[in-house]
C-alpha cells in the first residue's frame, strides 16, 4: 500500500516538474500551454488526494 | 542510395501512466530524438518484437500486465533483445537489479537528468548500435 502510494505520488510529482520544464524550455502553442498546465493542476490535484488518503490511512 | 544516417534509432518510454509517458516522450522530441511510447511491459514486448529497435529503452518498474521486471526478464531472455540498454525511471529504485540496466533514475525524474543519462549511455555504446556521438542516436547501416 505505502510503495503503491510512493510509487504514485512520485509519477503525479513527475508530470508536474516535467511539464513545467517542458514550459520553462521552448515556446509551445497557447492551446498547448493551457492544456499543459491544465495537468499539471490535474496531477496537483491528484496528489493532495494521495497525501490525504495516506496520511488519512495512518 | 542509402544514407550513413538512413535509420534513426528511437528511444522507447515504456510507462503506464499516459501524462507522464506523453510529457517524457514530448520532451524528448522537443531535443531531437524519435520516441515509441509503449503503455506496459506487454506493449513494449509486442513492439519490439514486432520490429522496433530502440537505441535505449526507458523503463518504468511497476506497471499492470506486465511490469518493468518483467520486460526486462523477457528482454535478457530473447538473444535479439538481450543488448538493447535500459535505464529505469522508477519511484521505487531496486537494489537487485543494479547489475542488470544501464542505470535508474528516481522519480521525479527532470528533463536534464534524462538527457545526460541517455548521453551516458550513448558514449558506452558499441558503434554499432549508436553510431559515434548522438546525432539524435542515427544508426549505421
Amino acid at each position: 500500500m505505502i510503495r503503491s502510494l510512493t510509487h504514485d505520488a512520485r509519477t503525479r510529482l513527475n508530470v508536474i516538474r516535467t511539464h513545467g520544464e517542458l514550459l520553462g524550455r521552448v515556446a509551445l502553442e497557447e492551446e498547448d500551454v493551457r492544456r499543459r498546465a491544465a495537468l499539471i493542476v490535474e496531477s496537483a490535484r491528484r496528489l493532495a488526494d494521495i497525501i490525504d488518503a495516506h496520511v488519512g490511512g495512518r | 542510395m542509402t544514407s550513413t544516417f538512413a535509420r534513426r534509432a528511437p528511444l522507447l518510454v515504456v510507462e503506464d501512466d499516459r501524462d507522464l509517458r506523453e510529457v517524457i516522450a514530448d520532451s524528448l522530441r522537443i531535443e531531437g530524438y524519435d520516441v515509441v511510447e509503449a503503455e506496459d511491459g506487454a506493449d513494449a514486448l509486442v513492439r519490439l518484437r514486432g520490429g522496433v529497435c530502440p537505441a535505449l529503452v526507458l523503463l518504468d518498474l511497476i506497471m499492470p500486465h506486465m511490469d518493468g521486471r518483467q520486460l526486462l526478464s523477457e528482454m535478457r531472455r530473447d538473444s535479439a533483445l538481450a543488448g538493447i540498454p535500459v535505464v529505469l525511471v522508477t519511484g521505487t529504485p531496486p537494489q537487485d537489479l543494479r547489475g542488470e540496466v544501464f542505470a535508474t533514475l528516481k522519480k521525479p525524474v527532470g528533463v536534464d537528468d534524462l538527457l545526460r543519462c541517455i548521453q551516458a549511455c550513448v558514449e558506452r555504446m558499441p558503434r554499432e548500435r549508436s553510431t559515434g556521438a548522438d546525432p539524435r542516436l542515427a544508426q549505421q547501416r
